[in-house]
């Protein structure tokens, strides 16, 4: 569980991007954080991640006063992925072990433990045929994979991803859509910061509606609809019609 | 869910140690050539025999005090100064640094400069002068960049502006006292002409636990190397990994500068090649690319002082001259396939 | 202790005092120490290896021979002799040197990458001897110890204190006019600088009674200035060229203040009192040449 409570928090001098923000993040659950450009959805991931220091207020993950960590236990307890990053030249199996840093000791060599969690996690994302492939030669939605399955081998309670599946193509899109839900179903706390709004509402199970760093909504996705949140941040109105939507084909 | 080892990621780690093995024996090769080969054309074997023996022939004291510590002084200047550049690049997150964007070379040029300067007659010190003024630059710049968060484009930035002003340092000092330069000019190009057993054993204090230092870390800098966001969110401190691996680089640069004088390339190029066989894993890259530098350094350096023999050429010419141009073949070559 | 007893110790004690005394004394007077104090560690050394020039010639002028020289023994001193050549002075090949298993290696004490030679060597165990000769009386004491060395004190005495005779005599002869002031000026690639009496040349003006306006005026040593000489207005300009290439020097010099009104307004320019030092008496050390180095400068200054 991630708990904020007053949350203040600007880049430059001047007005505060998010000011006295509070909200609670729940275990077992998916949260959206959504919102238009600009209202501190990236900016509130990074300051649950201990990424940015709050200008006031406190922020609890796992029970604890977040600032109790250290880094390696908080690594354990947390992980973050960013929207973008620089790609080294490593392969999938390297990356992923990657995730296993906050777990390992002064020698930093792999216990057995620690390789199946890595098998794991390959396994789950569906990589283990490329797993000796250099980052580099694979597609953008399989990177994403293996970015998730280090993730996944880090093996925190709490995880955080900025728009992980902006750029993707449909398939993978539904794929990394369906190992969150796994995800959740092992009573993780997931939270998305996500641009496309019907895949959010589709996926998440709460809803964090940011506008202009205030929450307009927080609470069960099937809320958001009829409190005319999203009318008023985004200045579009739901509409319930008939349209396509894709299912993945188990091959 | 199949989980099944492929038979390339089978081979990585194989491919490294053997990698590894032909590096070692191809250094200890060209070591014992070039402890073979001299101006004076004396017998390694000679040599050998009259020191087993206890006699003090010529033979046996060109073998002991000229060649075994000039081959020893290339290996470790090699092996520290592809390290140095291996860390930079790391920290940096770019394969086209090398210790120069610390300042070293322009801190260690200023620094012997301002000694011949000043105490012209005290040409023992130049040495501890190079050390001292390469590690002052690299302080600066790291004081800088930690103050200001130690940001990979802060870093550059500082060391830039701070090699500059160190280059003009030594420009003021040239045209103020022309005839400090007089006896430099071979120490600007770099060469092992000069070490002395003495001088190698104090760079070897500092230039073996850094060694030993760099291969700890090198596992973090391969966390590094997964951007900051994602470093700090595997439990990484950052910061402060990326100011004592610089502090190590500079610490490996300087000692290295001190006996060698002012090379270059080294800690450009032989990362880059290694690079390009092992893969981007500093754990594989870092010792690779020490094996690497040892064996680029003694080649260039035995063929510095056996081409023209009794002349010799200082090696940093002839390293630029080589590495130069498989530099912008590295670079051509990698143009057509994937990039760097 | 009765008076008797008291007379037999000190008759016994006093032939091992002289017994002492005289192993001693030749001890002492061999104790030869070279320009850095170091005492020099071979008396007659066969096998001598020299990495400068001129210290290569005076080694010669006192009847030693050599079986390693650098190669500006050659270049510059133009001494033929069957020694091998075993690099340059900036660069001594060590190897080399060491092959010719010499009994004493010479060496100049200015030079960086000498002194860090002479540590290598002396750590392998052959002796070195270093010397910095920037006056007559410093190639004098060099002069000495070679001889006494060589065993050729005839040599000495016969090229010694002639010379030194010869140039007191001049200096004697100088005091007898009036001061001139002069400017020593040398010239590198990079621009001139003025210079005092720290080299060969200063030193010879300084002993001829000239008043260096670099001495009197110690900013004209860091900043030398076309302003700084037209206002000083010296009875004399020395100059001495550095570099390899003498015309492209003066060459650019002449293009530089040659062309200014300023410098050809000067006294000692309209008077035709500038001077170029010859190189091998003002730049290499003029070695048994000394007191003829003194004669030219005492010539150009008082046409005597």
């Amino acid at each position: 569980m991630i708990e904020l409570n007053r949350m203040t928090f600007g880049y430059a001098s001047g007005a505060p991007l998010i000011a006295g923000l509070s909200a609670r993040f729940g275990d077992g659950r998916i949260r959206a954080v959504l919102g238009p450009n600009g209202s501190g959805k990236s900016t509130l991931l990074r300051l649950c991640a201990r990424q940015l220091t709050p200008a006031s207020g406190t922020l609890r993950v796992g029970g604890q006063d977040a600032a109790g960590y250290d880094a390696k236990a908080f690594a354990r307890m947390l992980a973050y992925l960013p929207q973008s990053r620089p790609v080294p030249m490593i392969t999938v199996r390297a990356l992923v072990a990657h995730g296993r840093f906050p777990h390992l000791g002064m020698t930093r060599r792999l216990s057995a433990r620690d390789e199946d969690a890595v098998a794991h996690a390959l396994a789950v994302t569906g990589l283990c045929s490329v797993a000796g492939r250099d980052l580099r030669t694979l597609s953008g939605g399989q990177r994403q994979k293996a970015y998730l399955a280090m993730l996944i081998a880090q093996d925190a309670p709490h995880l955080l991803l900025d728009e992980p599946t902006t750029y993707l193509d449909i398939g993978h899109q539904l794929e990394l859509c369906a190992i969150l839900r796994a995800l959740r179903d092992e009573g993780r706390c997931v939270v998305i910061v996500m641009h496309d709004l019907a895949q959010a509402l589709s996926l998440a199970d709460d809803v964090l509606l940011l506008h202009e760093g205030q929450p307009l909504y927080d609470g069960p996705t099937d809320g958001v609809v009829p409190s005319g949140a999203i009318e008023q941040a985004f200045g579009v109105r739901p509409v319930l019609r008939e349209s396509v939507q894709f299912d993945t084909i188990l091959r | 869910m199949r989980i099944s080892q492929t038979s390339s990621s089978a081979n990585e780690p194989g491919r490294t140690r053997l990698l590894a093995a032909v590096l070692a024996l191809l250094l200890i090769a060209a070591a014992l050539f070039s402890l073979c080969v001299g101006a004076s054309g004396t017998s390694l074997l000679t040599g050998l025999a009259d020191l087993l023996r206890g006699v003090s022939s010529p033979a046996a004291r060109i073998v002991r005090y000229i060649r075994l510590p000039r081959v020893l002084a290339a290996m470790l200047a090699g092996a520290a100064l592809a390290a140095s550049g291996v860390l930079i690049q790391g920290v940096l997150g770019n394969p086209l640094a090398g210790p120069n964007v610390i300042g070293v070379n322009a801190g260690a040029g200023f620094c012997t400069l301002l000694c011949a300067c000043l105490l012209p007659s005290a040409a023992k010190l130049l040495p501890a002068a190079a050390f001292s003024g390469a590690l002052l630059a690299a302080l600066i710049i790291l004081l800088l960049a930690d103050r200001m968060g130690a940001s990979r484009i802060t870093v550059v930035l500082a060391g830039v502006a701070i090699s500059s002003i160190f280059s003009a340092g030594s420009d003021l000092i040239t045209t103020l006292d022309p005839d400090a330069t007089l006896g430099m000019s071979a120490f600007m190009i770099g060469g092992f002409a000069d070490v002395s057993a003495a001088r190698l054993r104090t760079a070897a204090v500092y230039i073996l636990p850094a060694l030993a230092a760099a291969l700890l870390l090198a596992g973090d800098l391969d966390v590094l190397a997964l951007g900051d966001e994602v470093a700090a969110s595997l439990g990484l401190r950052v910061r402060r990994t990326r100011v004592l691996l610089l502090a190590v680089a500079s610490v490996l640069a300087g000692a290295a500068v001190s006996f060698a004088g002012l090379l270059g390339f080294v800690g450009l190029i032989v990362p880059h090649a290694v690079r390009r066989a092992v893969g981007g894993e500093h754990r594989q890259l870092l010792p690779l690319s020490m094996l690497g530098g040892a064996l680029f350094t003694l080649l260039c350096d035995t063929a510095a002082r056996t081409l023209f023999a009794p002349y010799e050429v200082p090696v940093g010419i002839l390293l630029s001259l080589v590495g130069g141009p498989f530099f912008l073949f590295l670079l051509l070559r990698s143009r057509k396939g994937a990039r760097i | 202790m009765t008076a008797r007893n008291a007379r037999d110790s000190a008759r016994r004690r006093a032939p091992v005092l002289l017994f002492l005394l005289l192993v001693l004394l030749p001890a002492a007077a061999l104790g030869l120490c070279d320009s850095r104090g170091a005492e020099i560690a071979v008396q007659a050394p066969q096998r001598v290896v020299c990495l400068y020039g001129s210290y290569a010639e005076a080694w010669t002028l006192a009847g030693g021979t050599l079986c390693g020289v650098t190669d500006d023994a050659v270049s510059e001193r133009g001494m033929t002799c069957d020694a091998q050549i075993i690099g340059t002075t900036k660069s001594p090949n060590l190897e080399l040197i060491l092959a010719l298993d010499p009994d004493l290696v010479i060496l100049s004490e200015d030079i960086a990458a000498q002194i860090s030679a002479a540590q290598t060597l002396e750590a392998a165990g052959v002796p070195c001897a270093a010397f910095r000769v920037d006056t007559v009386q410093e190639y004098a004491q060099m002069m000495d110890v070679f001889t006494q060395l060589t065993g050729r004190r005839d040599l000495y005495d016969a090229q010694i204190p002639p010379m030194l005779a010869q140039i007191d005599a001049i200096i004697a002869g100088a005091k007898a006019h009036e001061a001139p002031t002069v400017l020593l000026l040398r010239a590198y690639s990079t621009g001139v600088k003025a210079k005092g009496a720290d080299n060969l040349a200063g030193v010879m003006l300084e002993d001829l009674g000239c008043d260096n306006l670099a001495e009197r005026v110690p900013s004209m040593l860091e900043e030398l200035t076309l302003e700084s000489i037209v206002a000083a207005d010296p009875d004399c300009i020395f100059i001495s060229i550095m570099g390899s290439d003498e015309d492209a020097a003066l060459a650019a010099l002449d293009a530089s203040w040659g062309q200014s009104p300023a410098w050809q307004a000067l006294r000692a320019v309209s008077a035709g009192r500038v001077y170029v030092l010859p190189k091998d008496l003002f730049h290499y050390k003029p070695n048994a040449r000394w007191g003829e180095s003194y004669a030219y400068l005492s010539n150009l200054l008082f046409g005597e």
